[in-house]
Formats: C-alpha cells, structure tokens, sequence
C-alpha cells in the first residue's frame, strides 16, 4: 500500500514539474530566466560528424562542464582524447595520446576562443551576443542563428539550438556547414548545479 | 656537454644533408623480395582512411586535427577533408590529375598550400611512381631507390620492421622523410610520421582512427 502511494505521489510530482516547465521555452524572456537558474552544467555528450565522404558518421564521445560566470571544459574522450578548456577569458587545447599530453598552440585556438564564448553565452540564455547571427526563436523550443553575412554563411549556413524541457538546458546543437556537412551534438546525463571543482577548467 | 648539445641541434641537418643511401646489390630472388617488404605500406587499393593528426608546424606551433582521405592508388585520386576535432571543416579538396578546393579556410585557402597537402599524403599512402631502379643492401638496410623527373625517393627496411622513405628532390637535398609504424595485418600502418625539411620545417604525426576497403 506504501508503495503504491509512493509512486502515486511520484507520479504527481513529474505532472507538477511538467507542468512547472510547459511555456519554457516560448519566449526570450523564458529562456534567459531558466537559464539564470543554472550555475553549473555538466553533462555527456555524442558528436556525429556527417559529411558525403563518409559512408556513415564519425562519432566522438566526451563530456562536457560549464560553471557560470564562462567556465568550461570540453573533453572528448573517444576516439581522440582531447580537452578544450575556458577560464578567465583564456582557451587552452591538449591532446593526450598514451601518457603524452600536448597543447594545441597553432592559430586555430583563436577561432576556438570565439567560438567557446559563444557557448558560454548561450548558457546564459543570451543567444544575441554574436551580432554576427540573427537568432529565431521557432515552435518546439528550437532556436535557429543564421549567419547576416555571406563570408560567414559560406563557413557555417546554419546552427539550430533544441532546448530540454529542463529550463536552461540545451538538448543537442545542429551545426551545418553545407547541406551535406553537419555537425550533430546531442547531451544526455545532464546535471545542473552540481558543485564543480575549479581544477577541472584549469588544466588537464 | 656543449658539444652533445650542439650535435643534437645539428642532427636534423647532418640528416638532410646525408646524401642518398650508397646501395649493395643482391641476388634476384633476394631483390624481388626487398621490393614487396619496400611497398607494403602503400595502398593497393581504394582506401577510405580517418587519422588523428598532430603536428608542428613552422614557427614551432603545435596543432591537433582529424583528417578523412579517400585514396586511389589507381590514377592516384584523392579526397583530403581536415577538420578540427570538435567537427571544423578546415579543407575539402579533391584531386584527380587536377585540384579542386571545395572549402578551404586560412591557410587552406591558398591552391599552393592545398598542393603541398596533397603531396605530403601521397608520399604517404602510395607507392612512389615508376619501377624501382636500384634495390640491394645499404649500410641502414635493405633499400628501393625509385627515379623521377623530380628526384629520387628510397624506401628502407628498418631493424624494428618498421619502413622509412626519403624524398629528395633533383639535387638529392632530402626534403622529406616518411617513418610507417604499427603496420596492421593489412599492411595499413598504425601510425606515419613525416618530417618536411627545407625552408619551412614541420613535422605530422598521423594515428590511425579508422580504415575502410572501398573496393
């Protein structure tokens, strides 16, 4: 009997939270308050890097940080292990390969800098940051950035941005760089404000 | 000490400036077996191939990307795409006789550059062209030295089993050197590690990901 009111209650509880979390989503206003809540993100991910060379997608592994205010750390670990790290305004790389560890120094970091605070942006709910990209907020708690210039949309065509039914939480990011090269991150296993060591964004 | 020291910093140019392998002839049936342990690494056939590549680059910069080429050793075709690890798209060139550059960013913008990609990785994954010309013994081991209009290129057995090329151009500088590692039972290698010498020196390490017969 207990435990048939247990899951009652349980059941009750998920209706109350579902309906707590219909509307996020809806509005700009919505995403930047849902995302204010979070201090903390931290969640696995899968890329699927899908290009017509490839007879099916080359697939990464990793798991993903962010702290707020722009802390994060994105490190893959199949089938390269690989760390990209933001802290204090500075983006550091490092590869492992068996017990060796080298820090990516080439030019390309700098466009990884770019690209990182726009995460971080984006985890704040502010996907109006880069005025590179018009944001569109559509139906189904999708957000689309097109890029305004040609030079950029010759580079990347589109990102669309899924959002979780949880406030603050993206789901996966679409990234295409033409119709036939794209770029799949899909998040699972997410846990907000979990107490994240600051060494985690520090180094390796 | 100092003197340790400066013939440490020196080694890379004593080796370019070696000179090509002095070459021992050998018996036939020796020499025809030389040959096949020489071109083991190439590819025989059409070859989709994913590698982690790392690399220093002139100027001393580290740099870490994926590369996918489908090859063809037939008519020497190749699909070259370098992407970041989180999935960038630096390059998509195809060359089949002629280049194209489908998307090319930075530096892979330049059709000079492209050119020099692409015959860093057919250095690398085919057979050099022609017959072999000479094939014996040398000092480091047994040897294939291959001739073309643009120079000469060795290929030699190392003790370790492991097989290195040296590319040298019509005035036998060495201009590239080319160590194939972990040989798989398909003959693909684990791992390739190529020097460019010159002006600009740089240096790939490239580990294999995946590996995927097309024919």
């Amino acid at each position: 009997m207990n435990n048939i009111i247990r899951k009652l209650g349980r059941l009750i509880s998920i209706v109350f939270l579902s309906a707590a979390f219909i509307g996020w989503g809806d509005t700009w206003d919505q995403i930047k308050k849902g995302a204010g809540t979070i201090s903390s993100v931290e969640a696995r991910f899968v890329q699927e890097k899908h290009m017509e060379i490839l007879s099916r997608p080359l697939i990464s592994r990793g798991t993903f940080y962010f702290q707020a205010p722009k802390s994060l750390r994105w490190e893959y670990t199949s089938p390269v292990r690989s760390i990209l790290l933001m802290h204090d305004g500075s983006v550091k790389r490092y590869i492992k390969k068996g017990d060796t560890i080298m820090q990516d120094s080439s030019a390309g970091m700098q466009a990884m800098q770019v690209v990182l605070s726009d995460i971080v942006q984006w985890m704040k709910g502010d996907f109006n940051a880069n005025p590179g990209f018009i944001p569109e907020l559509k139906p189904g708690r999708v957000i689309i950035l097109t890029p305004r210039d040609k030079s950029v949309a010759d580079i990347i065509q589109r990102i669309e941005l899924r959002l979780s039914n949880k406030p603050g939480v993206i789901r996966s990011v679409l990234i295409y760089e033409s119709k036939k090269s794209y770029t799949l991150l899909d998040f699972s296993r997410v846990k907000l404000n979990a107490r994240i060591p600051d060494s985690l964004f520090l180094g390796v | 000490m100092m003197r340790a020291a400066f013939l440490l910093l020196m080694l890379p140019a004593l080796i370019a400036c070696a000179g090509i392998l002095k070459i021992t002839p050998v018996s036939s049936a020796e020499k025809e077996r030389i040959i096949k342990r020489c071109e083991a690494p190439f590819l025989k056939n059409r070859w989709r191939l994913v590698h982690l590549i790392s690399g220093t680059l002139p100027g001393g910069a580290n740099a870490s990307m994926i590369g996918v080429s489908v090859a063809s050793p037939q008519g020497g075709g190749i699909r070259c795409i370098l992407m970041s690890i989180e999935g960038f798209v630096f390059l998509d060139a195809d060359y089949d006789g002629a280049l194209v550059i489908k998307r090319g960013i930075g530096p892979f913008e330049s059709e000079s550059f492209v050119k020099g990609v692409i015959r860093d990785i057919s250095l690398m994954l085919f057979r050099p062209g022609g017959e072999a010309a000479e094939t014996g013994s040398s000092g480091e081991g047994p040897v294939c030295r291959y001739r073309s209009d643009g120079g000469v290129t060795e290929a030699l057995m190392k003790d370790d089993g492991s097989v290195e090329i040296r590319a040298y151009d019509a005035s036998l500088n060495l201009m590239r050197l080319v160590a194939f590692k972990k040989l798989r039972h398909d003959g693909i290698p684990g791992r390739i590690e190529l020097t460019g010498y010159g002006l600009l020196r740089y240096s790939l390490e490239l580990d294999l990901i995946e590996a995927e017969r097309l024919d």
